[in-house]
């Protein structure tokens, strides 16, 4: 008897949209899809397969969410490898404040599993790409990652035909630590090695281990094999071949705590699982299935909890509207709530839309199931959800925009609705060295990503830890100035909150801070920097001897810049590696703008038509690794610099 | 037609299936032979052409290459960029047929060519084809090729745009042998009531025999059928319609195979051609897959003897044999040779001959094609272009005189002079079809410096006084051209050809002579004419020829060898740019298989017309319930040889070559989205992973990159096509009028438009000038008026939104 169960007594949901659907990394060429997400209380990382990263195919990108989930600075790169495609990626945010991602690399149809770390200052611990399989062979796809709560990674993916000749698919997983090395060796999760196995998810437990759930097919009921045998079929036969979802625990090690169960109940084709756990060490697994009874509802979301020690409930529905596709649920936990979203094809009126549902740990739902894209019109799909472990959930899918651009991502954020407002993160601050008729003009620029998706009045600026804003202002930036009482070597700390036009009023960010130059000028370069570099500074008595430095418009090695260009970009005079170097290049995919980067550092990439205006070419960008490049458009005619922002 | 399912059975039989690695499907004619149970109430030749034929009963092509070709319809839609795409597609069969593997290579003959990407656009390096290079070079397992080399464009998909290229590169493989394995993975061999049933009803009492017609033929896998394609594992439904008038359809029950796991892989193969077993919107193909090279190879392959006649039969195919015992001499040592008047053109058989190639072009340079062929018979124009230009005569004079002031008893001088007289001329640049320069020779090389005699007198230095004088001077000219030329014989009257092409039947066997004009003696004061001479290398040598016995028709059936490889070449074809088809000659063997023993047969066969031929037309003419919007393309059904089946055997046959035209449908529909594209779901559309919209709003091209999508023809636009996704006109479609009656009642029709941005402006341009007494008020959207003259009119409708999008959108209307 099959036991299926639809949610009669939902719960009151208590978690509210907030704000409106926004595109979370802004409009871009080419098409952005598969998008993933992961974010914490301080923000986040969103991340995406598109043309337009790496000149050759799918190449994948990201951008840093803010506290509030705005997108803030530009992309960046996150694969190193250019060549082939790399598709699926997928990002979970490390518990030391950095994050780790995977996606599938290289050739289509030979392709391998990928990783790369980020540090907890967002720069990439390694140079290339780090080759996840040991197995090499053949090919490895759709990888996924957790974090457990001891801090590793357990990255689990396909591998063809490496558990045997002719295993086909099979689920294989690997640890790593958050500093990115290998711990142990690449694992069997499935132990039914016959046909195909694929597809995993993976999710850390509350225990400290994790749970593994992947399609199986054939495991419980095999194929027809009716070439020309005589074998006649009727109404009454159903022998189709099994298409199940299994799943196995595993303790933090990597070692298996017991052996792989069943964990949907009839015999309607599964596929996509997806999972997430509670905080009471329960989890929930979510997959599409096909409805062999009635063919009119086709493909529908189905789920079934699981207590720690995978003892399932009931299968239950989490798609109300059962007529037609809803399929690839995608899952994300908050406490004892999930949230489970999917792609629905018909439903909001326009081709795909994505819609929701919340549930409880003990499988009840909350609220019904909702429409999360605002905007109907054409495709919306391919959701991701992530959860900051303490008040809101997002949703992150591409959606058609129109011509010429396509496809963007967009998000829409779920509260709590006893929650108060989430705070920005701090301000950026920096020190322009100003000349007005050769003296210095002391200057501490406060600026902060525009909130996305949320409704604001304006942005109040506070300094020094004062209690009253110093300044209230409706752009995303403030400039302090010896008219606020800013004098030279003086610093200060700054913070922001918002007022939304509801009234509402943010917490205080946290605080950054700047200091200002002395004022000694060297041809338009403070003294500080030059001393730095070329020495005469002496301490004692905090006089500078500037018998020994070059002149600004020296180059510091022939034919390269000169010492005011490399102040400029913010490299060392002394290590011509740090140099500031573009590069322009021609591929498939259009032109792209290259150039060496300091990680940590934010650029500007600018464009002119006459060398005498320069215009902003998209945001500022944070270079996470040592370089990064842009799409410049598909026109082989193009001016472009790149200016040091931090 | 999948929305008239009527009753769906679950089905299947319980046996032992092992992982298997391959899977393709083999065609051939619906019904035939031991295939008789293919009838169209179980589903066969209903919009299929073709059916599944079992293992060891497939159609093969025997013969290696193969010409296509794009006329002038095609052209003037899709223009040189649509013909790229075509490049492109066959360019990915040349590369996995000639063992390159994933590389794409477009071929100018059968042992050359350059690779290029898949666009189509060459990328740097040419290759050079052997008769190694074929299927046989893949690995066992092919690790070589992918099991997916599907993509989406999903800016292509959300204008719906189907891919010329990835379009070519299906329909050419269900037409060389492949049928799509998705579709007969399982399908129905036969249909019964229970004969246990007393009064049976249906469905409930009917009994379904099911039979698979994928193969998997991988060595380390003996049992041929297979459930996987490309890895992916396919199931299947039955639809059954009992028969019934009201299905709409004509068969009883048909099987559906479906992807057991939905969200697999799906309809990977490009045999398969998608989930609609045509490609949808936005998607593309990189490459073959694995399983579509595993066919091709089982095909193909040299280890694959099947019992077969060879092709083509008739007037188009010899069968040669040489008879290297008795060379004969050509051109001078048969009786039936003949000179041409002054134009030293030597024919034989009124079919080809070879002469002199400086004056071969410079007679071809100023006369015109009729001129041509009567002075050098057996010439084929492929195509002329004709210029004039001020030509000059020249006259010369010359005479010796002695200069003034010169010492006594100085020899004469000869003096020539010119006399020029200018005259308009045409001048005609001919391409030639079956002309070659014999470049086979060292001192025959064309565009040789040629040699033009003249003579200068003196006696020689140190001779007694009064020698006379001698001829010692001569002057060169350069950039002309030397050498012999050769006309192939164009096999339009069925002549036994010669083999001319190998080097190793042509023999020069007399060294060069050239003339020498003769000078006489001369005197002060005597008269002399002279004449000025072009010697070129022509000359009086042989070519050995061996005699040739050839033989039309069909070889008689044997047990033959796979070819190997089918390569692809691009000729070009179109009439209305002064092109023609080149007649092709190719010259291949065959391995038979006699006594246990192979015996190499060889061929010639002539092309006179492509192979595959593209063109486009108005396809829209609905053709419901399979097409309601008319076809997007049209492609032949394969030219099956039967004649060797033996037995009550359903195969093996042939496929004959030739007569393979494609016709894209140049009014792809606009109207498509104007019904917004809501497309409402049912079970069937089974990978929405990579759904993709079942329909075309336009042709197009595009690939991996962040370029946008081209849209065909030039004048449609990718912005249109996305703003009629933003923007929906309604309605659709728009109801007939009566000659001589207010439209619609009087009331018309009104246009109404959702999404974008209002206002919007509305306006149908040239509306009244193409339906006669019609109108369109812009203020209200409403198309009204008295029609004046009955017919099937077209007119364009277009919006335009406050934030300047504009949609174009092409109407109907049919007047009574």
């Amino acid at each position: 008897m099959l036991a299926f169960s639809f949610s009669a007594f939902a719960q009151t949901n208590y978690y509210n949209i907030n704000g409106t659907e926004y595109a979370v990394v802004g409009s871009l060429p080419g098409d952005q899809m598969f998008p993933d997400v992961a974010i914490a209380t301080n923000g986040g990382l969103v991340v995406w397969q598109d043309n337009l990263t790496d000149g050759d195919n799918w190449g994948i990108s990201a951008r840093r969410l803010d506290s509030t989930l705005s997108g803030t600075l530009g992309t960046f790169r996150v694969n190193a490898t250019g060549a082939g495609s790399q598709q699926n990626p997928r990002v979970k945010m490390l518990k030391n404040g950095g994050a780790a991602f995977v996606w599938q690399g290289g050739k289509l149809g030979f392709q391998h599993i990928f990783a790369r770390f980020l540090t907890p200052t967002n720069t990439f611990l390694t140079t290339n790409d780090i080759l996840v399989n040991t197995f090499t062979n053949n090919y490895q796809i759709t990888p996924a990652l957790t974090v457990l709560n001891n801090s590793n990674v357990v990255v689990v993916w396909s591998s063809y035909n490496q558990a045997r000749t002719n295993s086909m698919l099979d689920i294989y997983g690997q640890i790593y630590s958050p500093a990115g090395q290998k711990v142990g060796t690449n694992f069997l999760v499935n132990q039914f090695t016959n046909f195909n196995q694929r597809t995993p998810a993976v999710a850390a437990l509350s225990g400290g281990g994790f749970v593994v759930a992947w399609v199986s097919e054939q495991q419980r009921q095999l194929a027809a094999t009716a070439g020309t045998n005589s074998t006649y079929v009727s109404s009454a036969t159903s022998l189709n071949p099994s298409v199940d979802i299994y799943a196995r625990l595993f303790n933090a090690a990597g070692t298996a705590s017991g052996n792989e169960f069943l964990v949907n109940l009839d015999n309607n084709p599964c596929a996509n699982p997806a999972v997430a756990a509670a905080t009471d060490g329960s989890f929930l697994i979510t997959w599409t299935v096909r409805d062999m009874t009635n063919v009119n509802n086709s493909l529908d979301i189905r789920g079934r909890t699981f207590t720690s020690g995978a003892v399932g409930g009931s299968v239950f529905y989490l798609n109300s509207h059962l007529y037609g596709d809803q399929y690839v649920p995608r899952i994300s936990s908050l406490g004892l709530d999930y949230l489970v979203t999917w792609t629905s094809l018909g439903q909001d009126g326009s081709r795909e839309g994505v819609y929701g549902q919340f549930v409880h740990s003990d499988g009840s739902l909350t609220g019904s199931e909702f429409l999360v894209n605002k905007t109907t019109v054409g495709q919306q799909m391919q959701p991701t959800v992530a959860a900051d472990g303490a008040n809101q959930f997002l949703v992150v899918w591409t959606s058609f925009t129109g011509y010429p651009n396509t496809f963007d991502l967009f998000a829409q954020r779920y509260l709590n609705a006893a929650a108060i407002l989430q705070p920005m993160s701090a301000p950026y601050v920096r020190a322009p060295f100003v000349l007005i008729t050769n003296k210095y003009q002391p200057q501490l620029v406060v600026s902060w990503p525009p909130l996305l998706g949320l409704s604001v009045s304006n942005y109040e600026v506070y300094v020094d830890g004062a209690l009253t804003n110093i300044a209230t202002v409706v752009s995303n930036q403030w400039t302090m100035t010896a008219a606020n009482g800013l004098t030279t070597n003086s610093t200060h700390s700054f913070q922001v909150d918002y007022v939304t036009t509801t009234g509402h009023r943010s917490p205080i960010s946290p605080s950054a801070s700047g200091t200002t130059w002395s004022g000694l000028n060297w041809y338009g370069i403070p003294y500080e920097w030059m001393a730095a570099y070329f020495g005469g500074y002496n301490s004692s008595n905090g006089h500078y001897t500037t018998t020994f430095w070059p002149l600004p418009g020296a180059q510091v090695a022939a034919g390269g810049p000169t010492v005011t260009q490399i102040f400029l970009s913010g490299g060392n005079p002394l290590d011509s590696s740090t140099w500031l170097q573009t590069a322009l290049a021609q591929t498939a995919q259009g032109m792209f703008l290259g150039w060496n980067t300091q990680p940590g550092a934010t650029y500007q990439v600018q464009v002119t038509t006459n060398f005498t205006a320069w215009s902003n070419l998209g945001s500022p960008r944070f270079a996470a690794g040592n370089t990064d490049s842009m799409y410049v458009g598909g026109s082989s005619v193009g001016y472009y610099r790149v200016l040091l922002l931090r | 037609m999948r929305k008239l399912i009527k009753n769906f059975l679950w089905a299947g039989a319980l046996l032992l299936t092992l992982p298997s690695a391959w899977g393709f499907a083999l065609e051939g004619p619906p019904g035939n032979g031991g295939d008789s149970w293919q009838t169209i109430t179980l589903g066969y030749g209903w919009d299929d052409s073709v059916a599944p034929k079992d293992f060891q009963e497939g159609y093969r092509p025997v013969v290696p290459v193969l010409y296509y070709a794009s006329d002038a319809t095609f052209l003037n839609n899709f223009g040189a960029g649509g013909l790229t795409n075509i490049d492109a597609a066959f360019a990915i069969l040349n590369g996995a047929m000639c063992g390159q593997t994933n590389s794409s290579v477009i071929l100018s003959s059968p042992t050359n060519g350059v690779y290029v990407n898949a666009s189509g656009i060459p990328i740097g390096g040419s290759v050079t084809l052997g008769a190694a290079n074929s299927l046989d070079n893949y690995s066992a397992n092919l690790a070589e090729f992918s099991q997916a080399s599907q993509q989406i464009n999903y800016t292509a998909q959300a204008a719906g745009l189907l891919d010329i290229k990835s379009t070519v590169l299906h329909t050419v493989l269900l037409d060389i042998g492949l049928a799509d394995p998705d579709r007969y993975v399982w399908t129905l061999h036969n249909r019964l009531s229970d004969p246990k049933v007393k009064n049976p009803k249906c469905p409930q009492n009917e009994q379904y025999l099911v039979v698979q017609r994928n193969f998997d033929v991988n060595p380390l896998q003996n049992y041929p059928y297979s459930p996987y394609i490309n890895g992916t594992l396919y199931t299947f439904l039955i639809e059954e319609t009992c028969g019934s008038a009201n299905s709409g359809v004509p068969w009883s029950a048909m099987t559906f195979p479906y992807p057991a796991d939905p969200f697999a892989s799906s309809y990977t193969a490009v045999a398969s051609g998608g989930l609609a077993t045509e490609l949808n919107s936005g998607e593309f193909y990189l490459g073959l897959t694995r399983d579509d090279v595993a066919g091709l190879k089982y095909l193909l392959s040299s280890n694959t003897i099947n019992w077969e006649a060879t092709a083509p039969s008739g007037g188009q195919l010899f069968t040669i044999s040489t008879n290297l015992t008795a060379p004969q001499l050509f051109p001078n040592s048969s009786g039936n040779i003949n000179v041409v008047g002054s134009a030293g053109y030597y024919y034989y058989d009124g079919t080809y001959g070879y002469g002199d190639l400086m004056a071969f072009l410079a007679f071809a340079r100023t006369n015109n094609q009729a001129a041509l062929q009567a002075a050098y018979p057996g010439v084929v124009v492929s195509s002329v272009a004709i210029t004039w230009v001020n030509a000059t005569n020249v006259t010369y004079t010359s005479y010796y005189t002695n200069y003034i002031g010169s010492p006594y008893s100085s020899p004469p001088v000869l003096v020539v002079v010119p006399t020029y007289q200018v005259y308009p001329q045409f001048i005609y640049n001919y391409t030639f079809a079956n002309v070659f320069t014999n470049l086979l020779q060292n001192h025959l090389v064309a565009n040789a410096p040629a040699t033009l005699q003249t003579s200068s007198f003196s006696a020689p230095i140190g001779s007694p006084y009064g020698s006379p004088a001698i001829a010692n001077t001569i002057v060169k000219i350069t950039n002309s051209v030397a050498g012999d030329f050769f006309v192939l014989p164009p096999f339009y009257t069925g002549a036994c050809p010669l083999d001319f092409t190998s080097s190793a039947y042509i023999n020069n066997v007399l060294a060069i002579t050239n003339y020498l004009n003769s000078a006489s003696t001369t005197k002060v004061g005597v008269s002399y004419s002279n004449t000025v001479s072009l010697v070129t290398y022509f000359t009086n040598y042989y070519h050995v020829v061996y005699p040739v016995t050839c033989a039309t028709g069909t070889a008689a059936p044997g047990l033959r060898r796979g070819i190997g490889k089918v390569q692809f070449i691009r000729a070009n074809y179109d009439s209305l740019l002064g092109q023609y088809f080149q007649p092709q000659t190719n010259n291949y063997s065959m391995v038979t298989i006699t006594n246990g023993q192979p015996v190499t047969e060889y061929y010639q066969r002539v092309v006179e017309h492509p192979d595959f031929l593209f063109s486009a037309e108005d396809l829209t003419v609905p053709n419901p319930p399979n097409y309601p919007y008319g076809k997007t393309y049209t492609y032949p059904v394969p030219r099956f040889d039967q004649s060797a089946i033996q037995g009550n055997l359903a195969g093996p046959g042939t496929i004959l070559p030739g007569g393979m035209q494609f016709t894209f449908n140049k009014n792809l529909g606009y109207l498509y989205l104007t019904g917004g594209l809501n497309i409402t779901n049912q079970f069937l559309q089974a990978n929405p992973t990579n759904f993709a919209g079942f329909y075309g709003a336009a042709w197009g091209s595009f690939d991996d990159s962040t370029n946008l999508p081209v849209v065909y023809p030039s004048s449609a636009s990718l912005a249109s096509l996305m703003n009629q996704v933003v923007i929906q006109v309604t309605p659709a479609s728009i109801p007939d009028g009566t000659n001589g009656v207010a439209y619609n009642g009087g009331s018309g029709v009104t246009f109404t438009a959702t999404g974008g941005q209002p206002p919007y402006t509305w306006a149908a341009p040239n509306l009244s000038a193409l339906v006669p007494g019609m109108n369109f008020n812009g203020v209200t959207a409403t198309l009204a008026g008295t029609p004046t003259a009955a017919g099937i009119y077209n007119f364009s409708l277009q919006l335009t939104d406050s934030a300047n999008r504009v949609v174009s959108l092409n109407y109907l209307i049919t007047i009574h």
